[in-house]
């Protein structure tokens, strides 16, 4: 079985985000494990869009230099060549340039003129809808063609060779409810799917589910600008937009829908109408989005007709135990990934950097296992494959980091939720006087144990425990593989629970 | 019982049991098999009032101890060596250090004793019986110490390599 998720909007993008973070730590279900990615923004300069793509770029990177077995990265994620699509072009960067407004007949323009003011028609749209969805629902339905345009024509192909081949495919789209391209896009992308789907000879193989997303942040109104989203809309927005999908019931368009949000909508750091500026940490409610897609990818069949509901038990905290976790591997394999993600960037990485700088291998056993053998090159180890998984590790704890950071926007001992990060990343301030996380320069190592909460460090083994493990493994390395190797038997190894 | 303390015994336990293996075999083969060098090849003329034969007992006396002493200096390495890297300090060439230490303490501790205890000679006997003290040290210490080291200092020893490779 192949997965197919599509982001639409910036929304979409960080639930997109969402689900690499949750690929790598090897929650996507089945044996052959492959997941295609795309994004749908008009505005591809989008800071979280770009963030995203960034990440699934280190990701892709990382995996092609596989060989063998993975243990590390073990599902296939893919992207078309372009992985970002645009319904609008250069020349058609407005609503009026979109639907050849000067060549309409003269009661067609009347008409279109009763629909759309006149900053709606002329307001640049290379940074999005700007929360106005009646703009993106044109825009959408007009460039959207799964027969002539790439990468829609990939997709489609792949999806019919599948089914073809007698296997199934799930595709699940992200999209904000509240705002401008995934409000207008969800819909309207669902509906043509599920069309082209309908005609094929086996469509029932193809199974389409949509994970809306709810407000759960709010911004500052940005000043100097006619055509914007604002933050007060979003309620109303949603609230219209639930009813209409109620009354034209556009989610049955789907065969498994599910509503994430939050009622603490805390604002986000940046405000932005779009472009690089607009980009937003990542928030819990993202990480529960990406957890219904890997819970729609786990369901043997469609699930129209059944409505399920959960909630977080406390509504000013967040535990493992609120989060969607049907096969009970989400903590367990978050932990691993957290513990490897670690491990990697506080010790192994610097000491294989330090043993290429100064030598003497000898102070790390598993590097003369893995790496002093004839015909393994380190340097070029640690400027590929090493490079890749260390700038992996990166993104992912400082998204760990961000969810954790999310749930209350602040760092209390007292009021940790599902993981203790203070150990690898802190907060600071930006030049606006606002407090964001980063990664910390040095770790503190003896924090290792006791990362995911709530603390476990009886049994969890401590960094000695797994060099020691690690110096004890005997790799049975072919050619090429020896960095592979090594971290697939590093990854392996921290997901060893005494 | 923790980890750390189970796999302690475990390598450490394991490296003591070669250790023994290594040391009964200088004491039985090789302290005697440099006893009958002395005795056919080599006879060693002691000075005046110390006889031939007990030079050889104080020789083999001596050389049961040291044997002893490098044993004990072994696993010593093991121990330390184990306990080493549990502080963190990865990055430290302290672990190689660490064996010289231990290696050079049992070849020096040789070196001396076999200084202070030997009955004086005529000739290089007592040059050649610390040769011999040197080398069943060295030869307890070593092999073992290159085999059988704590996984995580298991290359510190000087020439310790993986055996697969």
């Amino acid at each position: 079985m192949s997965f197919y998720a599509i982001g639409i909007g910036g929304t979409g993008a960080k639930c997109l985000e969402s689900l690499i973070h949750l690929a790598a730590a090897g929650l996507i279900p089945g044996h052959d494990k492959k997941l295609y990615l795309l994004f749908v923004d008009p505005d591809g300069s989008n800071g979280s869009l770009a963030r995203a793509g960034k990440l699934l770029e280190t990701y892709t990177s990382a995996q092609a230099k596989q060989f063998g077995g993975a243990d590390f990265l073990d599902t296939k994620v893919r992207s078309a060549k372009d992985r970002v699509w645009s319904p609008l072009s250069q020349q058609n960067n407005n609503l009026g340039n979109f639907v050849n407004y000067g060549t309409l007949e003269t009661d067609l323009q009347h008409l279109f003129d009763v629909l759309y003011s006149k900053e709606e028609k002329e307001t640049s749209l290379d940074k999005g809808f700007r929360g106005h969805p009646s703009i993106g629902a044109t825009v959408m339905a007009a460039a959207f063609d799964l027969e002539a345009s790439e990468p829609w024509q990939q997709i489609k192909n792949n999806i019919e060779l599948e089914i073809n081949n007698g296997r199934k495919a799930k595709i699940m789209l992200f999209g904000s409810i509240f705002g401008g391209t995934g409000a207008s896009g969800f819909p309207t992308i669902a509906r043509l799917l599920r069309n082209w789907i309908g005609m094929l000879p086996d469509g029932s193989a193809c199974l389409i589910g949509g994970t809306l997303m709810l407000p759960y942040f709010s911004f500052e109104t940005v000043g100097g600008e006619e055509l914007k989203a604002e933050a007060k809309d979003f309620l109303l927005n949603t609230q219209a937009a639930l009813q209409y999908y109620y009354q034209k019931e556009e989610i049955k368009e789907l065969d498994c829908t599910y509503l994430v949000g939050s009622d603490d909508s805390r604002q986000v750091r940046q405000t932005a109408i779009g472009g690089q500026e607009q980009e937003n940490e990542p928030h819990w409610v993202e990480m529960v989005a990406g957890l219904a897609a890997v819970d729609f990818f786990a369901q043997e069949h469609s699930a129209r007709g059944d409505y399920f509901l959960i909630a977080r038990e406390s509504p000013d905290r967040l535990s493992w135990t609120d989060l969607p976790d049907e096969h009970g591997k989400v903590k367990t394999n978050i932990l691993q990934l957290t513990r490897f993600a670690f491990a990697f960037l506080s010790t192994y990485m610097p000491m294989l950097e330090d043993i290429l700088a100064n030598g003497r291998g000898y102070r790390a056993p598993w590097y003369i296992d893995y790496f002093a053998r004839p015909g393994v090159d380190l340097r070029s180890s640690l400027q590929e494959e090493l490079r890749y998984t260390q700038t992996y590790c990166r993104d992912f704890v400082l998204w760990l980091a961000n969810v954790e950071y999310s749930v209350n926007g602040k760092i209390d001992d007292q009021i940790l939720n599902l993981i203790d990060f203070t150990s690898f990343a802190e907060e600071r301030e930006d030049k606006n006087g606002k407090r964001f996380i980063a990664l910390r320069k040095q770790f503190s190592l003896d924090a290792f144990q006791n990362i995911i909460l709530p603390n476990m460090k009886s049994d969890v083994a401590g960094l000695e425990v797994l060099w020691e493990r690690m110096c004890s493994s005997k790799p049975k390395i072919q050619s090429n593989s020896s960095a592979w190797a090594f971290i697939n038997q590093l990854y392996r190894l921290c997901g060893v629970v005494d | 019982m923790s980890y750390a303390i189970k796999s302690f015994l475990k390598q450490t336990g394991a490296f003591a049991l070669v250790t023994i293996f290594f040391t009964l075999l200088t004491l039985y083969g090789l302290i005697t098999l440099e006893s009958l060098i002395f005795e056919d090849y080599f006879s060693v003329v002691p000075k005046a009032g110390t006889t031939q034969q007990e030079w050889l007992e104080n020789f083999n006396f001596v050389g049961v101890v040291l044997a002893l002493v490098a044993a004990l200096c072994a696993v010593g390495w093991a121990i330390t060596g184990y306990w080493f890297y549990r502080i963190k300090r990865w990055k430290s060439t302290g672990g190689r250090f660490l064996w010289l230490l231990w290696f050079f303490g049992a070849a020096l501790f040789s070196f001396f004793t076999a200084m202070l205890s030997a009955f004086e000679v005529q000739d290089s006997g007592n040059i050649l019986a610390m040769g011999f003290y040197l080398l069943n040290a060295i030869i307890i210490y070593w092999p073992v110490s290159i085999l059988f080291s704590p996984a995580s200092v298991k290359y510190a020893p000087y020439f310790a390599r993986p055996v697969s490779v």
